[in-house]
């Protein structure tokens, strides 16, 4: 078996269990379509490639050795690629974008591996391949120990004659529309059942319109034998709609099949995505995917990217709020009041430093207090002192403290959302902004980047920070929980900074545009240093069992 | 092709039991082994911010032997005031819902319950209501 | 598809020219597509001696598509329901477009004798059969008095 465990497509072999690859922490997703240059165009060197790789040209161990960092994981025949940037991040994981030229060039490519291998015809080769899910090992295993209760499974000979429209029979009757005789074209399958040409497209037209394809079977009455792809494609060859709904559903089968595709769940986009993290890593590997069309979203549970929180507290999550959903609809529904003046105030921008129009009070939108305390002394924001609502525990149900200990993460969880949101819309302005500053200042495209580098850099923390808070909901207290509600504490503070710089519009009296360039952009990179090093902490941690998740 | 009206309505009692729609409308056989399928029931919840929200409406719908060439008939079981409802008997007017005067056999059950339900949704429709769960007396 | 229509005439001449024993099909209004059936239980079975009527639809695809049949008399039946709608494999996802009229009123009639509780439509009746045979063929055969007599 290990002749054929090592190869490209077996990654899970791997001791590891998946592998990554490089990843260049930009969040574009750089995949081989990138590489390949257009989205949609064909590969035209793909098949040639794959041809040299079954011809054992292709070294698969030398691509896949651990220290290749550098190198794309690539099986589908592109070129490995020399990463341009740094290696990837240890939060980020390997996978590849296909376009639906590409998925065709991929099964193509895993039916000619094999076919040499098996000794068996293209045809069943690929026939045999699609009833073991695409998993060659279990295929190989079946063919070793029983080749022909194995063969018999797809009701197919070892090399089946190709499929041929016959006629001049003149006791030829078809059976499904009684019309026979010497004119009748018909096609005889393997099995031995033969129906005229225009039945069997009808059949196999209307099948498809079913979104059938390969499963298709003999039209004879409980006759197991499959129709096969070779036999389909000729009858269907004059009904060009059908044979293209045919080919998709073939596509369409190979990627819900394996378990290592998935389609993105944008909707109208047609892009899939091969991710090699297997199952039983998704507790301590997020494994989010970043389709070609630009939505990241995490292969494990189709979700939208919920980086550093596993699938299964994103999970347990979402059925607390969904049972607690009159809680936060309460929450949502109750704007602030400043705490001075009792004037309300309805939230309008990302940043929580939060000044009242009327009494000019400066204060926090999450905890309520001055906001004079944030700034420079410690920022004690972001966790739920145990230890004083213990003293509330005393006088008020467990019930409630529960639920205001719920309402603490929810409420931060929620904030670090809407503003995330916020900051989408400030990129808009934010461009608006870039290109005001090109034309007073006259500085380049590239010169004013900053500002959407900033922008972008927002984004991800928050998106980071609020799903720490549903890591934090669950976490047990102890030791290790007291250093990452520290860590979270401090990108809390500097993503806040952050986007109020990037908030408020230059103005006459601030500081230059070179001074104002200079500390946004140092503090960007401030900002992205503190996110890399708690990712990669929180990362680190899930995968050491640092702390205990509870459910409730 | 015309479907025959049993397989017809068998093939409607089928969409109703997966429940079609947003679940505003939902309608199923009044006796779960009438063979001939005359005697259907007919919810409606009334449509919000309507006079009508939060009401739940009970129909009978009887589907005679011409269905679908002829329409169904209704009546509300449930008291309601809404133009073109009988307020003696509850029974819906052919004449003045739409799809009932010009019905097309293609029209169904849910179709009709759906002019209903937009129908209470229209500004001629907000009427002062009878007290809920009260009934129209039984033919 | 010019065939379909011929391939139906054909079926219907087959079946008017050498009928199935204990089985009678009736075009309704002259149709080429809906008939009336009568269908007799099987001789060992609690359906012995009943004269069922069914109704048979041949659906605009078909052969492609199954033809849609149902019993229209009252039966006590682990696969068949209150609405007379039948269970069986052909009728579903096993249909071949090789199949006819004809192999499907013979499998229906087969469904007579060879009950399956464990594949069940009525649930109800599936417990009974399941839980107490004897009874529920006892009920089976005083519907079959009762209704198809």
């Amino acid at each position: 078996m290990s002749d054929y465990g090592s190869d490209d497509f077996m990654l899970d072999d791997s001791e590891e269990g998946f592998e990554y690859s490089d990843s260049d922490g930009d969040g574009n997703g750089e995949g081989p379509l990138a590489e390949g240059g257009s989205a949609t165009g064909t590969q035209p060197s793909q098949a040639q490639h794959t041809q040299t790789q079954t011809q054992g040209e292709y070294s698969a161990d030398a691509a896949f050795d651990d220290d290749d960092d550098d190198y794309f994981m690539d099986d589908s025949g592109f070129e490995p690629v020399l990463s341009r940037r740094n290696q990837r991040k240890p939060w980020e994981v390997d996978f590849k974008v296909y376009a639906q030229d590409g998925l065709s060039a991929k099964q193509d490519a895993m039916v000619s591996r094999l076919e040499p291998l098996l000794a068996l015809s293209k045809e069943t080769t690929t026939l045999l391949l699609r009833c073991y899910f695409w998993k060659e090992e279990p295929l190989l295993e079946g063919l070793l120990t029983d080749r022909e209760g194995t063969l018999a499974k797809v009701g197919l000979p070892e090399h089946p004659p190709s499929p041929r429209i016959e006629t001049g029979n003149d006791a030829f009757v078809c059976e499904i529309c009684y019309c026979g005789g010497g004119d009748e074209r018909y096609l005889t399958l393997w099995c031995g059942h033969r129906f005229c040409s225009d039945c069997y497209r009808t059949y196999i037209a209307s099948k498809a319109q079913e979104g059938e394809s390969w499963r298709i079977r003999c039209a004879a009455p409980k006759c197991k034998t499959l129709v096969g792809l070779e036999p389909a494609r000729l009858v269907l060859a004059g009904d060009a709609a059908a044979l293209a709904r045919y080919e998709e559903n073939l596509t369409r089968s190979f990627v819900n099949d394996l378990d290592t595709f998935a389609w993105c769940p944008a909707p109208n986009c047609e892009y899939a995505i091969e991710c090699q993290v297997p199952r039983s890593a998704w507790a301590t590997t997020i494994p989010t995917v970043r389709c070609q069309c630009g939505k990241a979203f995490c292969f494990g549970c189709k979700l939208d990217d919920h980086t550093p929180a596993p699938c299964y507290l994103v999970d347990w999550w979402a059925q607390k709020c969904h049972d607690d959903s009159e809680t936060s609809n309460w929450i949502k529904a109750n704007t602030k009041e400043c705490i001075k003046c009792k004037s309300t105030i309805e939230k309008n921008g990302g940043c929580n430093h939060m000044t009242c129009r009327d009494c000019r009070h400066e204060f926090c939108w999450v905890c309520m207090g001055p906001w004079s305390e944030h700034g420079q002394s410690y920022y004690s924001c972001n966790r739920f002192d145990e230890d004083s609502s213990k003293n509330a525990r005393d006088s008020v149900s467990k019930s409630r403290a529960m639920l205001e200990r719920y309402l603490h993460y929810f409420t931060r969880y929620n904030n670090h959302e809407q503003s995330a949101r916020l900051a989408r819309r400030l990129l808009a302005a934010t461009e608006k902004n870039m290109e005001q500053i090109q034309r007073e200042h006259t500085l380049s495209w590239i010169e004013v980047q900053f500002l959407s580098e900033a922008v972008d850099v927002l984004s991800m923390c928050r998106s980071t920070l609020k799903w720490s808070y549903v890591l934090g909901y669950y976490m047990l207290s102890d030791n290790q929980k007291i250093i990452f509600e520290d860590n979270q504490s401090d990108l809390e503070m500097a993503t806040e900074q952050l986007n109020e710089l990037v908030e408020n519009p230059i103005s006459e009296d601030g500081p230059s545009i070179e001074e104002f360039k200079r500390i946004v952009i140092d503090k960007t990179t401030y900002v992205r240093t503190r996110w890399e090093t708690i990712l990669a902490d929180i990362i680190a941690g899930l995968q050491e069992n640092r702390w205990q998740f509870e459910a409730e | 092709m015309d479907v025959p009206r049993n397989f017809r309505l068998l093939g409607e009692l089928e969409d109703g039991e997966k429940g079609i729609g947003d679940g505003y409308c939902s309608y199923g056989l009044e006796e779960q082994d009438e063979v001939l399928m005359y005697n259907w029931t007919g919810t409606i919840f009334g449509p919000p911010g309507t006079p009508f929200d939060g009401r739940i409406y009970q129909l009978r719908v009887y589907c005679g032997d011409e269905y679908p060439r002829l329409p169904p008939t209704l009546r509300f079981i449930t008291r309601i005031n809404l133009p073109g409802v009988d307020q003696q008997t509850g029974v819906v007017s052919p004449r003045e819902l739409e799809c009932l005067d010009k019905w097309k056999s293609s029209y169904s059950i849910y179709t009709v319950l759906r002019s209903i339900f937009s129908k209470m949704t229209k500004r001629e429709s907000r009427l002062p209501q009878p007290p809920e769960r009260t009934t129209f007396p039984s033919p | 598809m010019a065939g379909v229509p011929k391939r139906i005439l054909k079926e219907i001449e087959r079946l008017h020219n050498d009928p199935a024993p204990g089985i009678d099909v009736t075009p309704v209004n002259d149709s080429i597509r809906y008939f009336q059936v009568v269908m007799a239980g099987p001789s060992q079975s609690p359906y012995q001696g009943g004269q069922f009527k069914l109704e048979l639809f041949l659906p605009e695809d078909y052969p492609m598509s199954p033809p849609k049949v149902r019993f229209m008399t009252k039966m006590y039946h682990p696969n068949i329901d209150k609405l007379g709608r039948i269970c069986l494999d052909i009728l579903k996802d096993k249909w071949s477009p090789a199949l006819q009229i004809r192999t499907v009123l013979l499998s229906i009639q087969a469904l007579l004798s060879a009950p399956n509780p464990d594949d069940p439509l009525a649930n109800d009746v599936a417990e009974q059969w399941k839980a107490n045979e004897k009874r529920a063929i006892q009920t089976a055969s005083e519907w079959t008095k009762k209704y198809a007599m």
